[in-house]
């Protein structure tokens, strides 16, 4: 989905796929490690960098020096909470940004526009700017690698 | 940070643009290898570095053009063992990429 211009598929799109992936293969992994998390909550991901910092898992991952991979996980945690944020029951941690009326990849939410007035903005009007952090590179995108790998792998991972 | 770049008007300059947001900034031991099209469609690119971990394979990631990149890229992350093994035949290039066609374009 990524792979198709913007034009055709707005940002919002693919950025649901990733939070809803993220968040169910990141459950599945506290639970395999015995963690005990809140089921019913989504924020998930974000947790990940601190779960997962285990030389088993950077081994099974493929990285050779554990200090490298806990020191991308560090610098990367930022993109995992911003990944977790693009749901609308958790939305942006700001002041009044909270859950259900911020910007979030599903469903439209209001805002006042320059007149001061209500409008609706919907999801795929507006432009989150993770996607292009992660075409730029960096840790953004080592953290969707991250992700292929760990879906790759995931029953060796976690026997 | 986020920095506002030129939007790229020529293939040449979106690979240039692609290769500095990878590169600058990035591990110290990186190389890139820039793979050309002949439409000069796709900015392709692959980044060897130890700090990557080991998948074995040589899967790109590939973006659509956008307002800021209006040149589709595909950038692939590789260790130094799995491109040796990429040189010696041993492990593919997607489909498409020639390695006979690479140009090393960091450092």
């Amino acid at each position: 989905m990524i792979a198709l211009d913007r034009s055709v598929v707005p940002e919002c799109h693919p950025l649901h796929y990733l939070q809803m992936a993220t968040e169910k293969m990141s459950k599945a992994a506290f639970e395999a490690l015995g963690v005990t998390t809140d089921l019913f909550s989504h924020v998930a991901f974000s947790h990940a960098p601190y779960h997962l910092a285990r030389r088993d898992v950077a081994r099974a991952l493929g990285y050779k020096d554990f200090n490298v991979y806990r020191d991308f996980l560090r610098r990367a945690a930022p993109f995992f909470r911003r990944v977790d944020e693009l749901s609308p029951s958790v939305g942006l941690q700001t002041p009044g940004g909270a859950a259900t009326d911020g910007p979030n990849v599903e469903y439209p939410w209001q805002a006042r526009n320059a007149a001061g007035a209500l409008i609706w903005i919907a999801p795929a009007e507006r432009g989150f700017g993770l996607l292009a952090q992660i075409e730029r590179g960096g840790d953004a995108a080592r953290m969707v690698e991250f992700v292929r790998t760990l879906l790759d792998r995931f029953d060796a991972v976690f026997p | 940070m986020e920095t506002v770049d030129a939007i790229p008007e020529s293939y040449e300059e979106a690979e240039r643009l692609l290769v500095r947001w990878h590169a600058e900034g990035g591990p110290t031991d990186l190389v890139v290898y820039s793979f050309p099209d002949v439409p000069h469609e796709t900015v392709r690119l692959v980044e060897v570095s130890n700090e990557f971990a080991a998948t074995g394979a040589i899967r790109p990631m590939t973006f659509g053009r956008s307002a800021e990149m209006p040149f589709r890229s595909s950038t692939a992350l590789a260790t130094p063992e799995e491109w040796e093994q990429v040189e010696a035949g041993r492990l593919s290039l997607p489909p498409g990429w020639d390695l006979a066609a690479r140009r090393r374009v960091w450092p």
